[in-house]
């Protein structure tokens, strides 16, 4: 009776940002947030766990979502991340600012758009700080100033927009 | 021995290999003004960028194990040695072969570009090349463990020594290894010839490696929007499995020591 078990994990990094998984044919694939899952020579596994200081598992999933879950839940826990956006600091506002600028696709310009309205509502150092205070408005302005993308002005967002008297 | 003093032996042997090869192809003397610029460098992930922040340092495998091991020395070599596998003798029999051979940090000479590993890790660190050029560093043409190493027994020592270099004379290495190709391709495929996922000059150099010793950050454009776009989910909570997390906190991580803790280090976005 041929096994249940499609894929099994082969290794992976502690991060769980990327991994190495064999298909129920044997072939081998490299899986990274960083790129496009592709396909890497069978003998090459031991070799890139090796090089790349991961660990290996060597465990078998009967589906792709189950061997995504071993590798999330078996991921180590991330450093402390971002304060909450009532303590940000100017370096963290305009840290956020940057962020957005690389925000081309509708989807991510929608976020975009969303994180500015956040530190605007929810930071008081933007209310204190008027050089920050304008470069949020600034920013604010060019994102909105572009054409419209497909993501919808959220309420939050217009609630800021309107508590500092912007266009919607 | 130290494994500069066996590059150091080499420098005419490899510098006689170039001028051959400028004599047959005058052209090639651009892919030697490349290499001669190139930088050494390694990409890594987001994980492993938290645990150089933690130690200031740049570190060998042993020592990124022993971090991951909450510092215990003993757990993390023997983590490092179940995940090096196969390739333990290989690695470590290279390794034995010279002096602070296990403390060896291992990188690439990078021709300008974010990297050859980038699926393994966004982030590009760059080392001054100085700190490759002195003792316990040498530049090899290729992955060292897989040259000279064996699956058991002994590393292969007399044609690690045979073949072994050093950074003031990377131009003349890469020349001698990747020369004749280059000849045969354009120059705009020199930086991808001479530094790739299979195929590069693999420096070697005792850690740790300094942070003040590393100069630039290199993310790719791709990697840059991605880095951004999950950051900004991160904020909001949005964000939620930590493979993405681990990378939002690494990128975190660059942006303060480029922006206000490190500003020696250069952000390249390429």
């Amino acid at each position: 009776m041929a096994s249940k078990k499609r894929f099994t994990l082969i290794g992976m990094a502690p991060s769980g940002e990327a991994c190495l998984v064999r298909d129920a044919d044997g072939r081998v694939w490299v899986s990274s947030i960083y790129a496009d899952t592709e396909e890497v020579a069978a003998d090459d596994a031991d070799r890139i766990i090796a090089e790349h200081d991961w660990m290996h598992v060597d465990r078998r999933f009967s589906s792709w979502d189950e061997l995504e879950k071993y590798r999330t839940t078996h991921a180590v826990a991330p450093p402390p991340r971002f304060p909450d956006f009532a303590d940000y600091d100017a370096d963290e506002v305009r840290d956020a600012l940057e962020e957005t600028r690389t925000a081309t696709s509708a989807d991510a310009r929608g976020e975009a758009l969303m994180l500015v309205a956040d530190i605007l509502a929810h930071s008081p150092i933007v209310r204190t700080d008027d050089g920050l205070y304008a470069e949020v408005v600034a920013r604010l302005s060019e994102l909105t100033g572009r054409p419209r993308t497909s993501a919808p002005i959220s309420p939050e967002l217009a609630d800021a927009m309107t508590r500092f008297a912007l266009a919607a | 021995m130290d494994v500069a003093a066996a590059g150091a032996a080499n420098a005419t042997m490899y510098a006689t290999r170039a001028a051959e090869l400028l004599l047959r192809h005058p052209q090639l003397s651009g892919l030697a003004a490349l290499l001669a610029g190139s930088m050494p460098s390694t990409n890594v992930d987001g994980g492993k960028i938290a645990i150089f922040d933690g130690a200031g340092a740049v570190l060998d495998a042993r020592s990124i194990w022993t971090a991951r091991s909450g510092g215990d020395r003993a757990k993390g070599v023997a983590a490092f040695e179940r995940s090096q596998k196969t390739w333990l003798a290989r690695r470590a029999g290279f390794e034995a072969l010279w002096e602070h051979g296990e403390a060896f940090v291992y990188g690439a000479a990078n021709p300008g570009h974010a990297g050859a590993g980038g699926r393994y890790g966004a982030f590009c660190l760059v080392v001054r090349p100085a700190r490759v050029a002195g003792p316990h560093s040498a530049v090899f043409p290729g992955n060292t463990a897989a040259l000279y190493g064996r699956e058991s027994g002994p590393a292969d020592g007399a044609a690690a020594r045979a073949e072994a270099g050093c950074w003031p004379f990377v131009d003349d290495i890469g020349l001698a290894v990747f020369g004749d190709e280059a000849a045969a391709i354009a120059s705009s495929d020199w930086p991808m010839l001479a530094c790739n996922e299979h195929r590069f000059l693999e420096v070697v150099t005792a850690g740790p490696i300094a942070l003040s010793d590393v100069v630039e950050v290199r993310i790719s454009t791709e990697h840059h929007a991605d880095l951004n776009r999950w950051s900004a989910l991160d904020r909001r909570g949005r964000l939620t499995d930590p493979e993405h997390q681990n990378a939002v906190a690494g990128w975190r991580i660059v942006r303060r020591w480029v922006n206000r803790t490190r500003p020696h280090i250069a952000l390249r976005i390429l």
